[in-house]
């Protein structure tokens, strides 16, 4: 053990300008430190901490989540997840990732971890194949959105056409703070209500009408800000 | 045609030549099989079907039919790249997922006559030899999905689809996969990573060309809905007969979007290369908008170069070149080409001189940004400096330099990527500076002097006040 702490000198270099060098401990020793050895009433004390696989995992709180029931294994699931995986070769399961995540998000509103490990398990794959989706698309959501959940579309088009106006206005009206929310970590934000939420989609494919939103599966187009309060209201009619 | 009638509002400009299109907000026309069958429909599928699958190509071939969905490849010869000694099972794909900035064609063959579609996919999957077929549907079209499981489920009962199609001991069945609201998912290698259940990265070419080691290891065929559809005129009209239309090496027709600032935005079914600029916005659009004067146009979806409406072009080689005025250029996939830009997707975006072309930009970098699906380095790193610099224009925060530092981003995207995804956020920056840059470096100021946090950290580090 005690051949394993040398130390590596760097030797310095003749005529240094003390100006340029920013880590200025390169013409120190660089120590290689010893495992430091740890009791075992120490590692109970150690706080585990959430690792990166788990932090994607985990799905945020939000008020919107009264809205929607707790992720359960219900039989029109099974038949819908059924339904699905029978639309691809028996070898290529895996491709029924997407369906699943679908008829999941569908019926409780969000992927929670719970949802994962079902899909996981119903396709024989292991979790981390399924969060790696859950991820990368933006169509799947970790977090609940409210009742009606708003997409605005931002791309050229449509934001010429006035949808950076209709997200303020949609954001007035039912009390959101956009200030959070990121296009790629957190793009949902959530009414304190948990009645609505609204998100920046990227190109809805309907640039001749913009600008356009989808509210919930339902498509609107030509809604400039000022028709934003009748949009909402013939939600809260039906 | 003449008993057609269209819903008000919507009747076709008499420069338009309707094929595709002929059923889109039509008087009556709802998208049923009934209706479809009405009008003559599933009777080229009949006939395809008593083809013998290499004639059924060679149609295609000859019609010159180029792909749709922005790359402008001939179908037939895409067709024709199937390894001949294959003993894998064949798939066909339908690329549903219309995720190209400015193109909204497809919203409408898939919401509204998803039988056509149907019979296009029928005879394309006979004609390459495919029993399973997948219509890749983007996850913003929740209700085209439903649209085309029903037409679907109808075609089935009416022996359209399934085992033994009309007794020609042919069967096919076909699927509908829906994304996830990812655009990578519009490049084909992507697409297919994408149906497999992963994340879609693209695959390199070669070797991973889709039509030997497609979906599943399998020799796989990815084709746009409108080509698709094109395939069922085909077959009507006759190869030789659908080549006359539009000019040659530019057949058929092909429906043109146009939105942003026009009077009169929307999709204009014409006949490939006989339209020009001017015929477009000014005739058939209503020109710009009371009181504005039209700026610049990006031609083919956001990733075309953008196009400035004051510019003049030489077209063609040797005594053929000519130089044509920007209102001059008709609208083919070669003259738009040679203008420096492509005719891509079809989709149209117009700008007119109320829009300033650092907001327009950052815009577009922004979708980019969001976008990039991560996996080569400068396309990921790239689109976001690309994203962050130009912020900085449009805040009217930035250097001079940074608009060189913005090109010499791009540049180094540009070719250096596994798909097209690099060129398609680096061309529309570079054509913008190349073509704005007074307007943009006008917006800069050497007094804005940008520092990064990092940099901001090492200063005060060497100031001794860290």
């Amino acid at each position: 053990m005690e051949q394993s702490s040398s130390s590596i000198t760097v030797p310095r270099p003749a005529l240094i300008d003390r100006s340029l060098v920013i880590y200025s401990d390169i013409d120190v020793a660089i120590r290689v430190p010893r495992p430091r050895r740890i009791d075992s009433n120490e590692v109970e004390r150690i706080r585990p901490k959430l690792s990166v696989l788990e932090k994607n995992v985990a799905s945020t709180a939000t008020a919107g989540a009264q809205f929607f029931p707790p992720f359960s294994v219900t039989l029109d699931l099974e038949q819908e997840a059924a339904k699905r995986i029978a639309q691809y070769p028996a070898a290529e399961r895996r491709s029924a990732v997407l369906p699943l995540l679908h008829a999941v998000q569908h019926k409780f509103g969000f992927i929670s971890p719970e949802s994962i490990d079902w899909v996981a398990q119903q396709l024989g794959l292991e979790p981390i194949k399924v969060v790696e989706v859950v991820t990368f698309y933006p169509g799947f959501r970790q977090k609940a959105p409210g009742k009606l959940h708003v997409r605005v579309c931002r791309t050229l088009s449509c934001a010429m056409g006035g949808s950076h106006e209709l997200m303020d206005k949609l954001c007035e009206l039912t009390n959101i703070d956009r200030s959070e929310a990121h296009g790629h970590k957190d793009p949902i934000s959530v009414s304190p209500c948990g009645n609505f939420s609204v998100e920046y989609a990227e190109c809805l494919a309907s640039c001749g009408t913009a600008p356009v939103c989808l509210v919930n599966d339902d498509f609107h187009e030509g809604v400039s800000a000022d028709k934003a309060a009748t949009l909402l209201d013939s939600y809260q009619n039906a | 045609m003449s008993d057609v009638t269209y819903l008000p509002g919507k009747e076709p400009h008499e420069k338009e030549h309707r094929l595709i299109f002929k059923n889109v907000d039509r008087e009556g026309w709802d998208p049923s099989i009934g209706r479809y069958l009405d009008e003559g429909g599933y009777e080229m599928l009949k006939k395809g079907l008593g083809m013998d699958p290499k004639d059924v190509i060679g149609e295609v071939k000859t019609s010159g039919l180029r792909g749709r969905g922005g790359a402008g490849f001939p179908t037939g010869v895409k067709w024709g790249f199937i390894p001949p000694n294959n003993t894998k099972p064949v798939y066909l794909i339908c690329n549903g997922d219309e995720s190209e900035p400015g193109t909204f064609k497809d919203r409408y063959i898939l919401h509204q006559d998803p039988h056509q579609l149907i019979e296009g996919m029928v005879i394309s999957a006979f004609a390459v030899g495919a029993h399973i077929a997948y219509i890749y549907i983007r996850e913003e079209f929740p209700e085209a999905a439903i649209t085309l499981e029903k037409a679907i489920s109808e075609a089935r009962q009416n022996g359209f689809l399934g085992q033994n199609i009309q007794g020609s001991g042919f069967d096919l069945e076909i699927y509908v996969h829906r994304g996830a609201a990812a655009y990578i998912c519009g490049e084909e290698t992507g697409l297919i990573e994408s149906l497999e259940g992963k994340r879609p990265y693209p695959r390199i070419k070669p070797p991973y060309f889709p039509a030997a080691m497609g979906l599943y290891m399998c020799p796989t065929i990815v084709n746009n809905v409108e080509s698709l559809c094109h395939v069922v005129h085909i077959l009507k009209m006759g190869g030789e007969e659908y080549a006359k239309l539009g000019t040659p090496r530019n057949s058929g027709t092909r429906i043109l979007c146009v939105s942003g600032d026009v009077k009169e935005p929307g999709y204009y079914e014409v006949q490939v290369g006989k339209v020009t600029f001017r015929e477009l916005l000014f005739d058939m659009c209503g020109g710009p908008k009371d009181g504005r004067e039209f700026k610049a146009v990006i031609p083919g979806g956001s990733s075309s170069k953008i196009l400035r409406c004051n510019e003049s072009f030489k077209i063609g080689r040797g005594d053929d070149a000519k130089e044509l005025e920007f209102w001059d250029l008709p609208l083919d996939f070669d003259t738009l080409a040679a203008a420096g830009s492509m005719a891509g997707s079809g989709g149209v975006i117009v700008m007119d001189d109320s829009r300033k072309m650092s907001w327009v930009l950052n815009n577009i970098t922004h979708f980019y940004a969001h976008e990039s699906c991560g996996q080569c380095t400068p396309c990921r790193e790239g689109s976001t400096w690309m994203a962050k610099v130009s912020d900085r224009i449009a805040a009217g925060v930035a250097t001079p330099e940074d608009v060189d530092t913005l090109e010499q981003i791009a540049y180094q995207i540009d070719g250096k990527t596994i798909c097209a995804f690099g060129e398609a956020s680096a061309w529309p920056v570079e054509a913008m500076i190349d073509k704005y840059r007074d307007e943009l470096v006008s917006e800069t100021s050497s007094d804005n002097l940008y520092k990064s946090t990092e940099r901001q950290a090492q200063e005060r580090f060497l100031s001794g006040k860290a």
